[in-house]
Parts: structure tokens; C-alpha cells; sequence
């Protein structure tokens, strides 16, 4: 049974594509995220900042005078689907991790100090949450994200591979 | 199951299993480490609360050496020295030194005690960051010289056999 652990980017991308003549790209990786959605034997969960990211880049779009296909409609339908989501069960939202920022801070410096590699805070946050719940659930979780340079972090610290995969959807 | 708040590094298995026993009788978790490098693995993906270290580690770097970089990758990572053959002077000149926060010699009460300490640390993780604890033991770690950390450590290493 596989643990999949969300960030915003992938979810984006499939709200992306339900306009009505969206990006091929989009169409592409929300496949594979229903995929993951649809799968009996998956486990899904994100945390608060995955829905917080996902809720403000749904707005942003909203707001952005050359998205005109990000109307109302849309954002009301994206926004609506990831409480659906919630609220079934198809994805959970997990606990508050508490120390998940003072965690992330130690990652970021040490990927600058040790590796010269950027890892930003909130890409080390979602590091944090899918780490502690593969420590705790005793199994490896795959981060799904849309950030190439976020999948390349576990390169050069291999002591997360134990615990984690990153698989970047582009 | 909690992710463990506590890391124990001590190259004795009899140490190792006597206190992983213990802990799961008190319904504790521990991580473990029977080496330098598994520890720090270890330690860098957990950030423990709590690191205990046994000063006599297989290899040329010893438990001081581990310890200070466990606190220097985490500043606010409690970080306790454990030995069979220190004696308490030398392990409470790096107490002083700011390098450790608790030298203990092992002895037959030490279980209970690191216990204690362990229930403490189970607590701190519990709860949300103090950010100023973290802030203070940040700028305290950037206060640390390497020259005083040599110095601390080739006093110690004159007790220890095969050093």
C-alpha cells in the first residue's frame, strides 16, 4: 500500500486543466494525479500548507487579468474539489506538525552550507510532514510535487531515501 | 507510533538493548546507533530533542566530536555525554565549555536518569517550538570556537585508553 504525500503544485496543475482549453502539460500531469487519487491501495495526505498554498494560487489565478479561463467558475470548482477531497477522505489532512518549521530551517542551512543547493522553507516544511509521517507510520512515502529542483534534494542527502521518494510531475 | 524524541549513539550492545528495553516498558520510544556515521544518518533526518552519546566511539572521533555536530546542525537539540571512563572533572570541563549540556559516568542509576531526561525531551517535542529556546541556543552555538572544542576534546582523550 502506498503513502502519497501531496504538495500544491500537482493539484494545481490538475485544476489547471479543467478549463476548457487548457495547457496540454496540465492535462498531462493531472492524469497522473488521478491516477493517484483513483488508486484502492494508495494512501493520501498533505498538510495545512499544502491547502493553504493550493487555496491562495487558486485566487492568485482568479485574480490574474490574463488567466481568462480562471474565472469565478473555475476557482469556485478547484476550490470546491479539494474540500470534497477532504471531507470524503480521499486525501487527509495531517495533524499539525509543530516542530515542522524549526526542522525545515536546519534542512535549508544545511543544503546551502553543505551542498551550495537551494531547498526553500516551504518545500523543506513539506519535507518535514512527509518525514515524520513515514517515521511514524513505519513506511516510505512518495512526495508528489511539481518542482524538479525539490526531487533533487534527496541526491546529495541520501539519509532521507530511507524514509522518503520524491517524484517531481512535469 | 511517535517518532522517537530521544537518539541513543553507544557502540555496547548491552547498553543499547538494556536501555531500549527499558524504554519500551515505560512506553517510551528510542532511536538507536551502535556508530558515528549511523548516528549522525539518524539524527540529521530525526533532529531528536535529546542526543545521548557514549564518549568512546569505534573510530578516531569520539563522542564530544559528535555530539558538538549534532548541536551544530540543531543548536537546540539537547545533547548529553555518557562514559564508562571519563572522569566527572574532565567530562564537566566540556559542561563548562558550553560544549555539552550534561556529562553523566555511567553507573547503575544512570538508566533512570537518562530516562528522566528522555520524558522531559518527549514533552518539549509535543509542544510547538519555543522560538526564543531555539533562537538563544542558535546564537550560543555560533559563540562556540573550534579552538575551544580542541582544547576540550585533546583533554579528554588523555583518559581514554587507545586514544
Amino acid at each position: 500500500m502506498g503513502l502519497f504525500y501531496f504538495d500544491a503544485e500537482p493539484l494545481l496543475h490538475r485544476a489547471d486543466a479543467c478549463v476548457a482549453s487548457p495547457d496540454p502539460r496540465c492535462g498531462h500531469i493531472g492524469a497522473k494525479v488521478d491516477t493517484i487519487l483513483t488508486d484502492k491501495s494508495a494512501t493520501r495526505a498533505m498538510s495545512e500548507v499544502t491547502v493553504g498554498e493550493y487555496w491562495s494560487q487558486v485566487c492568485i489565478r482568479w485574480r490574474d487579468g490574463n488567466r481568462r479561463q480562471h474565472d469565478r467558475a473555475w476557482a469556485e470548482a478547484a476550490q470546491g474539489t479539494i474540500m470534497k477531497w477532504i471531507q470524503s477522505g480521499v486525501i487527509t489532512v495531517l495533524p499539525i506538525h509543530s516542530r515542522a518549521m524549526d526542522w525545515a530551517l536546519t534542512q535549508v542551512r544545511a543544503a546551502t552550507s553543505e551542498q551550495s543547493r537551494n531547498l526553500r522553507a516551504w518545500d523543506a516544511v513539506h519535507l518535514a510532514y512527509a518525514t515524520k509521517w513515514a517515521r511514524e507510520s513505519g513506511q516510505k512515502v512518495e512526495i508528489v510535487t511539481g518542482d524538479r529542483a525539490f526531487a533533487g534534494f534527496l541526491e546529495v542527502f541520501p539519509g532521507f531515501q530511507q524514509f522518503v521518494e520524491i517524484t517531481a510531475l512535469t | 507510533m511517535t517518532q522517537p524524541s530521544t537518539l541513543l549513539i553507544d557502540d555496547e550492545q548491552s547498553v543499547l538493548d538494556s536501555l531500549q528495553n527499558m524504554f519500551h516498558k515505560n512506553a517510551m520510544g528510542l532511536d538507536s546507533a551502535s556508530s558515528w556515521d549511523g548516528g549522525i544518518q539518524l539524527f540529521r533526518v530525526g533532529l531528536h530533542e535529546l542526543v545521548i552519546a557514549d564518549y568512546n566511539l569505534p573510530g578516531s572521533k569520539h563522542g564530544l566530536l559528535l555530539l558538538n555536530e549534532a548541536r551544530a546542525f540543531h543548536p537546540s537539540t539537547e545533547v548529553v555525554l555518557i562514559s564508562g571512563w571519563l572522569p566527572k572533572e574532565a567530562g564537566e570541563a566540556a559542561q563548562h565549555a558550553g560544549l555539552i549540556d550534561h556529562f553523566f559516568v555511567k553507573w547503575s542509576g544512570l538508566p533512570d536518569l537518562l530516562l528522566q531526561l528522555a520524558r522531559m525531551a518527549d514533552e518539549r517535542a509535543a509542544a510547538p517550538s519555543d522560538w526564543p529556546t531555539v533562537a538563544g541556543a542558535f546564537l550560543r552555538q555560533q559563540k562556540v570556537k573550534a579552538r575551544e572544542l580542541d582544547r576540550v576534546d585533546q583533554l579528554l582523550r588523555r583518559h581514554v585508553p587507545n586514544t
